[in-house]
């Protein structure tokens, strides 16, 4: 007889709290695709951002004890990972944030229409520096603020906005390059 | 302008990336092992487990212990001073029939008896000690046929003091005087008389059966 285990959120973090190892390959298997593709947002090779998600999870179990059930508990986990992701930046690359007019100049009046894939999205961000990547990301998709993002990266609000713009900027040309050819044929 | 780059890029927030198959087993590695509570009812086992040989052991003691010497304290005061006269007369009698061994016991009574005797008077108090207690063990030897019990007091000191009326082949009932402790109440033949014993009230008769001496109330 196969037995199914169905995990509520609930059980499946109490279960972890003792250390049951099932819980624990249960909780990996169900948020480690979401928060991967955190990762990959800040770290381009995708091996690395695999050793940062482990690194992440390593967290995520030891840490469970301190999860109150107040926000939601993939937001918690996620927190966790970008942390992680973030920390692996600073180790690995030097980051760097431009203070350049230039670049905070509006762009392109058009907006672009585009149907383009999550890959090809992802494609794009990854050819963002990283610093404006690392903001973009954290602002645009994370729905962090200009304050967050200035305390998790040690920047003034100023310089996360400005980072931020031109990292939107920079998207709106490589996301026109990327359609033109396919406006070209219509 | 912003909002829809913002927008554009939104679908990347619900994006997912499946780990390798090896992201598990690497992960489990690094995880302390689970945590095992002691489970209780192994405790709970254990403790009825050391009950029970606690039991068994305190058992096997009480069996081993089943003869002791039943002990009468210098002190034991009574008012009857005939009583402890004529036992004391009765004994001499006893004396002269008993075989060597039992002569000898009987002397070494004696002798404590009349020790007490002698510290009673000393301390010239008025009071006659009884005859000293004789073992458990030792009464189916000097009291083989035992015909009559009565008890004649019964102390606050959770002593017992009966005359035993006995008859040996073809001579005239003898009357023993002794004192036993209410609480010598062990599971041998003896301590079961003495339990039985310890109920009665003083002046009350109690018979036993000449081969079990198993003492029935009158």
């Amino acid at each position: 007889m196969i037995k199914i285990f169905s995990y509520t959120e609930k059980d499946l973090i109490a279960d972890c709290r003792k250390g049951k190892a099932k819980a624990q390959k249960a909780l990996f298997e169900q948020y480690s695709p979401k928060m991967l593709a955190v990762c990959v947002r800040y770290i381009k090779d995708l091996a690395s951002a695999e050793d940062v998600l482990l690194l992440a999870f390593m967290k995520v179990f030891e840490n469970l004890d301190k999860f109150e059930a107040k926000g939601s508990f993939e937001g918690w986990i996620r927190k966790i990972v970008v942390n992680e992701a973030l920390g692996h930046l600073r180790k690995n690359t030097k980051i760097q944030f431009e203070e350049s007019q230039k670049a905070d100049i509006e762009a392109h009046a058009h907006s672009p229409t585009t149907d383009l894939e999550v890959q090809d999205l992802l494609q794009l961000l990854h050819q963002l520096p990283t610093g404006y990547r690392t903001v973009f990301s954290l602002y645009a998709i994370e729905g962090y603020s200009h304050q967050e993002i200035g305390e998790m990266l040690n920047i003034t609000e100023s310089t996360s906005k400005s980072q931020l713009n031109r990292a939107r900027n920079m998207l709106k040309n490589l996301v026109e390059k990327q359609t033109q050819p396919l406006t070209q044929w219509i | 302008m912003d909002m829809n780059i913002d927008k554009l890029f939104e679908p990347l927030r619900e994006h997912q990336i499946k780990p390798s198959e090896k992201a598990w087993e690497k992960l489990a590695k690094k995880l302390p092992a689970q945590r095992k509570k002691p489970k209780i009812w192994r405790w709970f086992g254990l403790a009825f487990l050391l009950l029970g040989v606690a039991g068994f052991m305190f058992e096997k003691q009480e069996k081993n212990t089943a003869f002791y010497m039943p002990t009468v304290s210098k002190n034991t005061v009574f008012e009857k001073k005939e009583i402890s006269k004529k036992s004391s007369f009765e004994e001499t009698n006893f004396e002269k029939t008993a075989n060597f061994a039992q002569k000898q016991d009987f002397e070494k009574n004696k002798r404590s008896e009349k020790l007490l005797l002698e510290e009673n008077k000393a301390e010239n108090k008025g009071i006659v000690s009884e005859k000293n207690s004789t073992a458990l063990n030792e009464l189916p030897r000097i009291y083989p046929k035992i015909l009559d019990v009565q008890t004649v007091e019964v102390l606050p000191e959770k002593n017992i003091v009966i005359e035993i009326i006995i008859k040996r082949g073809g001579e005239q009932p003898e009357n023993h005087l002794d004192t036993f402790q209410k609480t010598d109440t062990t599971k041998t033949q003896f301590g079961r008389i003495l339990k039985q014993l310890s109920h009665l009230k003083n002046g009350e008769k109690v018979n036993f059966d000449q081969f079990r001496r198993y003492p029935t109330k009158n």
